[in-house]
């Protein structure tokens, strides 16, 4: 970040269950133990930028469940993208997914989710903060990243800067044609496209198959690091414990209780369970939302298929990292 | 060192490889490992996002809007024929030394350590600091080296129930591996003692392939090297 020019954005007044900075992660740093962190709803986020012509990586806020009360510092203008909330200015109820404008003073609010569990609050011209290992994506675990480089989550009476943006760039109103925002349902089951991988061949056939012909649940068990899985099947691995390898974005790990764990932005870099699968990134996008009581079911697709869906949103985002 | 491992290169992920070679906790399968790690870093293909080592696997990420997984494949393969062929020797590793102090105040789990070896504390921390350990891999923090290999009458199992919280700088033993914790965090290894001047950031300067030595001191020195502060760390990087 060469930009040095920022302006006060907002102040917490209230952060939430979890309020955290991120841009679009910590890259190249795999081999010190440091993990990427960013958005877990990548999708929303670069939604989130796109609407404010920031740069695709801007740093915005990452809301988890709402709760989240801030104060303008300056006039600017904001979008909030993700799960579905009530959202207000002053008390007035606004949309989501449609750039807003603020003034100094305004006070603005995001209530809990009525489906989906993360909101991205952005501003013209992104977040500013110093960044820690090229990024200011906070990750708790790491100890790295956010507002002091600390990894600590934002707290009440943070006050986040924002990098200087050109004044005709944002478009007040701006917001995605109606069918391309993504809808979060709670009741359809989730159809969850992953790539056999790892030591999914050294699985039995009934485990293999465990995998895909059940229905399987999301449960309260989650964070940042990744999701657990329940099913009335387990996925059964009888083979020998295996030696800890690199553990990939995505990855669908098998622990001896046989409930799969998807692992999100912020998980170890090394895992020790066998890994069966890894999801597609639209598969991560919908388990970024996918509140504890969702039903799942994977199904498998070809690499080539995972890589050209990614390549398409990329394309569409301008995101060239 | 001959590079003549046999090694498969899979799926690991959407836009990553695995390089998975023969499934042993083993020092020369992992200097494989390493050298095979050095020789992409060196040819920094356009493409390469990132690339990280374990044991006996390394994964690469690519950038998959400038290429394909048959060709990071094929040039994978061609890495290691080459490697093969040019019969590398592993470069000489940095070289890391602590000072550590295995008194009982740090040594939290000595008296299960004595009790599981039937060794000394004494004993312990001689064993302990007489080898020198390699550096398999980093992970599950930032900066936390799994190093071996720690002598067989050394070796103890995990704790049954991990800690809460064990100090940064703690210096661990679990099974066959050794380990500095970087910072204060739960943890289920067998703390034998502490890294004087230890720093959150101390960790991070360790890399897959380098070597640790550590130098018993008593707690007086201990306490020295603490109050200056500064760095005990020796760093004989020949590459930088």
């Amino acid at each position: 970040m060469t930009n040095t020019k920022s302006y006060p954005a907002l102040r917490i007044e209230q952060p939430g269950l979890l309020t955290t900075l991120q841009d679009w992660g910590r890259f190249g740093h795999l081999s010190q133990g440091i993990t990427r962190g960013g958005p877990i709803d990548e999708r929303a986020f670069l939604w989130a930028n796109k609407l404010l012509g920031n740069a695709a990586s801007a740093a915005q806020l990452e809301i988890t469940l709402g709760g989240l009360s801030v104060t303008a510092l300056s006039t600017s203008y904001w979008v909030v993208c993700g799960a579905p909330v009530k959202l207000t200015k002053n008390q007035q109820p606004i949309a989501t997914w449609e750039v807003f404008r603020v003034n100094a003073g305004d006070q603005v609010r995001i209530d809990a989710p009525e489906r989906g569990l993360r909101s991205y609050l952005a501003v013209a011209g992104g977040f500013f903060a110093t960044p820690t290992f090229g990024s200011v994506a906070t990750v708790m675990r790491d100890g790295l990243g956010g507002l002091r480089g600390n990894g600590k989550p934002l707290q009440s009476g943070d006050e986040l800067d924002a990098g200087y943006y050109e004044l005709t760039q944002p478009v007040p109103y701006r917001r995605p044609q109606h069918d391309l925002i993504p809808r979060i349902s709670s009741t359809t089951e989730l159809r969850i496209p992953i790539i056999p991988m790892a030591q999914y061949a050294q699985f039995e056939l009934q485990a293999q198959q465990s995998l895909v012909k059940q229905s399987l649940q999301v449960t309260a068990k989650q964070d940042r690091m990744g999701v657990r899985l329940q099913g009335n099947q387990p996925i059964a691995w009888t083979r020998p414990q295996i030696i800890s390898e690199p553990l990939p974005l995505g990855a669908i790990q098998i622990p001896p209780d046989g409930q799969p764990i998807v692992m999100l932005n912020d998980c170890q870099t090394l895992g020790g369970y066998p890994k069966i699968g890894v999801v597609s990134w639209s598969g991560r996008m919908a388990l970024a939302q996918a509140t504890a009581g969702t039903a799942l079911r994977f199904e498998i697709t070809s690499l080539e298929q995972a890589q050209a869906e990614i390549k398409q949103a990329y394309r569409f985002f301008n995101l060239n990292l | 060192m001959a590079f003549n491992l046999q090694a498969s290169i899979e799926i690991a992920g959407v836009d990553a490889v695995m390089i998975v070679f023969d499934a042993k906790v083993d020092k020369q399968i992992n200097q494989q490992v390493h050298l095979l790690r050095e020789a992409i870093i060196q040819a920094q293909p356009v493409w390469l996002s990132d690339v990280v080592a374990a044991y006996h696997t390394l994964m690469v990420v690519y950038d998959i809007q400038r290429t394909t997984f048959e060709h990071v494949q094929h040039w994978l393969k061609a890495q290691l024929i080459e490697l093969q062929q040019r019969q590398v020797t592993p470069k000489v590793a940095g070289i890391h030394e602590y000072f550590v102090c295995y008194e009982p105040e740090f040594a939290l789990d000595i008296e299960r350590v004595c009790h599981c070896t039937g060794l000394s504390a004494e004993e312990v921390s001689q064993r302990h600091s007489a080898e020198t350990y390699h550096v398999y891999t980093i992970g599950f923090a930032p900066g936390f080296a799994y190093l071996g290999d720690v002598p067989n009458a050394l070796q103890v199992a995990r704790l049954d129930t991990p800690r809460t919280k064990v100090p940064a700088g703690s210096v661990a033993i679990a099974n066959q591996q050794t380990a500095i914790y970087p910072r204060t965090s739960p943890g289920g290894w067998n703390i034998i003692g502490r890294v004087a001047g230890w720093t959150d950031r101390s960790g991070l300067k360790l890399q897959a392939g380098d070597q640790v030595r550590f130098t018993s001191v008593s707690k007086q020195r201990f306490l020295e090297i603490e109050a200056n502060s500064q760095s005990n760390h020796i760093e004989e990087r020949h590459d930088d």
